[in-house]
């Protein structure tokens, strides 16, 4: 019970914190939008800075965040530990933290920053050793919170189910499961996938954050930059993709419980994660097509894994969701309309990461709007409504009170329109050759620039009242003293 | 039924044990082993290390070898790491430039795998489920970050041009991913072998 109530306040701490953040990253994002469309309006160095904050921002917060409501969620089916949320919540802010002061002494080599870019900002430098140094130790606690979330996920499910092989439901595949035994949930099976995918990635990340601080520190320490390069797009490749994985867990975890029906752990659906298992990491290689210098089996690699790991999700996730709630009679509250859109967001986005993954139109698209256009599509429209969908359902659990229905409709079709039109935007921007990482547009591309700088001025209100009205829940909470319901 | 069953899957492993290494030993497979990288490290190491750990499975159900499971039971961890170790070692390049450098060595090289393969095979099922889990994914993420140098060219094994390293790296990442991770999970699944109680399968802590 104690525990319980811990776990409550943890999450809602956890929750209202993310808000904050996400609101705040999601406004340096307008700010963005406005200043390419109005060239001039501010510096490059601020721009760079202020990209770097929210790519890196973004890609971290919503990790942790949507594994902290993932958390919360499978803490009944699972022994979690609160102590190891608590020390990750302590990790993550610290790590933002960083982050905010290396953005504000300039810091601005982006997210996926290369080597040996931290360490030599260019001819005029626009940062100097600490700033990058404050950034790779900032990002390197924010995986480090991850991390934790790994292990821990890992050590309660093996607890609970014996092996990682049950864990992963693989006696559901060999027919073995033990009589009156429940195989391991999609939800859970989905978790094992991100803590093993997650633990697999921290050691090349690991690595690779030691070479970058040894260089930074002695810079008569050098590192081979293809090496560097190859350990970042790998393990930043798996850390990015395993976020929606967990926004799967939250939908089987949830979905169910609107439509009534049970997302039971079948055959095709452990398959289907294994192959994930596996392809998440091989895909990476997909980033190393302009690389002429490596080989070009990795090419072939990257090109096979990329293609082969979109039927996964599609199949087991996306269609089986989509057949979970035709004709169950579901009431459309909020909380299953984000994780339905959430649905269309991984399935839009996904399919134009495929596009982008062929070989032949990588060489077109690799540096365009197109790659901010598809990752925010699977991250801000499929992630985000995933969590958003989570913060709706757990809210009343949380606090005793229900965020505003009605608002919270009127905030969803704010980010459907704003959101869908941002993409469509870059997506069309990208494929008329507007390059990605620049402070301006090309003209024949502005129009775009300022019809996505309105987009994004709509899904920012959406997301406003959504963040207002979770402020209204939580102060109306903090102000009475309520124990949760 | 069961015990069949394992017993028949046993005597497979050790039939496709024994089968890989005698066309390791073949004389067409070690010539182009010495020729291409790829077929050395991925192919010749990996099976290997395979045949060592489908002997060492296997040998639990000789009487005469269960000696063997006994003894690496009472202190799997150690005996895991070593055998972990023996593996990785061969992976710096100035190491394994002398065995290629060396016939003898390079013997001792093959020996050391198909014995690290049966230090693993006959401890990892005995680690706790936890240890086990960790085991393959650390060993997994190790050899990813010696794959990636090796696609980088960081890495230079002995006289084979750089062209071969680098798709050996890919390689063995591809193995390790397809190889180590999944078909250790399938067997000690279908040998009902994966470790740890089953006792609270499919409770909730609702419901304790």
């Amino acid at each position: 019970m104690v525990n319980d109530l811990r776990s409550r306040r943890i999450t809602l701490v956890w929750l209202g914190t993310g808000a904050i953040l996400l609101l705040a990253l999601a406004l340096l994002g307008l700010v963005m939008r406005v200043a390419q469309a109005v060239p001039g309006l501010i510096s490059a160095r601020v721009f760079y800075a202020m990209l770097t904050l929210h790519g890196s921002g973004m890609a971290g917060i919503s990790l942790t965040i949507i594994a902290a409501l993932f958390w919360y969620l499978m803490r009944r089916t699972l022994p979690l530990s609160p102590a190891v949320m608590q020390a990750a919540y302590g990790l993550t802010m610290t790590g933002a933290l960083l982050l905010v002061l290396a953005a504000a002494r300039g810091f601005g080599a982006g997210w996926t920053m290369l080597y040996p870019l931290p360490a030599m900002p260019g001819p005029v430098p626009a940062w100097d050793r600490w700033a990058a140094g404050l950034f790779i130790a900032g990002f390197a606690l924010i995986i480090g919170a991850f991390a934790l979330w790994s292990f821990d996920f890992l050590r309660a499910g093996v607890a609970r189910y014996g092996s990682l092989g049950r864990m992963l439901g693989l006696d559901v595949l060999a027919g073995t499961t033990a009589p009156g035994a429940e195989p391991a949930s999609p939800s859970v099976i989905a978790g094992a996938v991100v803590a093993v995918d997650g633990i697999a990635t921290l050691l090349p990340g690991t690595v690779l954050a030691t070479l970058m601080l040894a260089n930074l520190v002695a810079p008569s320490f050098v590192v081979n930059p293809l090496l560097a390069k190859n350990l970042d797009f790998f393990a930043g490749h798996v850390l990015a993709n395993v976020q929606i994985y967990i926004g799967a867990g939250v939908a089987y975890a949830l979905l169910p419980l609107y439509t009534h029906r049970p997302w039971k752990t079948g055959k095709v659906l452990v398959a289907g994660w294994l192959v994930t298992l596996i392809l998440v990491m091989l895909s990476a290689f997909h980033h190393l097509y302009q690389d002429f210098a490596e080989p070009v089996v990795v090419q072939i690699i990257g090109n096979i894994a990329s293609y082969a790991s979109a039927f996964p999700p599609i199949v087991v996730t996306i269609f089986a969701g989509v057949m979970l709630v035709h004709r169950s009679g579901m009431r459309w509250k909020v909380a299953p309309l984000f994780l339905y859109a959430g649905f269309a967001g991984w399935a839009i986005g996904g399919y134009a990461a495929i596009i982008d993954s062929s070989p032949a139109l990588n060489q077109y698209l690799h540096n365009t709007l197109w790659v901010p256009a598809y990752f925010h599509t699977f991250m801000a429209l499929s992630v985000v409504f995933f969590m958003l969908g989570g913060v709706y359902h757990v809210m009343p659990e949380l606090t005793g009170r229900s965020l505003a229905e009605q608002l919270g409709k009127k905030a969803a079709a704010l980010l459907l329109i704003g959101g869908w039109g941002l993409v469509g935007t870059w997506f069309l921007a990208g494929a008329l050759g507007q390059p990605r990482r620049y402070t301006f547009y090309l003209a024949h591309v502005a129009r775009l620039g300022w019809l996505g700088a309105g987009c994004v001025l709509i899904a920012t209100l959406g997301m406003a009242l959504i963040f207002g009205d979770v402020v209204r829940v939580v102060v109306s909470y903090v102000r009475t003293n309520d124990s949760p319901s | 039924m069961r015990s069949v069953h394992r017993g028949k899957l046993d005597a497979a492993a050790a039939r496709l044990g024994a089968s890989l290494a005698l066309a390791l030993l073949a004389a067409a497979i070690d010539g182009l082993a010495h020729r291409n990288l790829v077929v050395h490290l991925v192919g010749e190491h990996m099976a290997l290390v395979a045949t060592g750990i489908m002997a060492a499975l296997s040998a639990r159900r000789i009487p005469r070898l269960q000696w063997v499971q006994r003894s690496t039971g009472h202190c799997p961890t150690p005996v895991a790491l070593a055998g972990l170790g023996a593996i990785l070692i061969w992976h710096i390049p100035a190491v394994f430039g002398l065995a290629v450098a060396h016939p003898a060595f390079h013997g001792f090289m093959h020996l050391s795998h198909v014995a690290a393969g049966f230090a693993l095979g006959s401890s990892v099922p005995a680690l706790k489920p936890l240890v086990q889990a960790l085991v393959l994914i650390g060993a997994d993420g190790l050899m990813s970050i010696v794959g990636l140098g090796m696609i980088a060219g960081a890495m230079r094994y002995g006289d084979y041009p750089p062209a071969q390293v680098a798709s050996a790296g890919a390689a063995m990442i591809v193995t390790m991913q397809a190889l180590w991770l999944l078909l250790p999970l399938g067997y000690w699944l279908a040998n009902n072998d994966i470790g740890g109680s089953t006792r609270n399968v499919g409770r909730t802590l609702d419901q304790e």
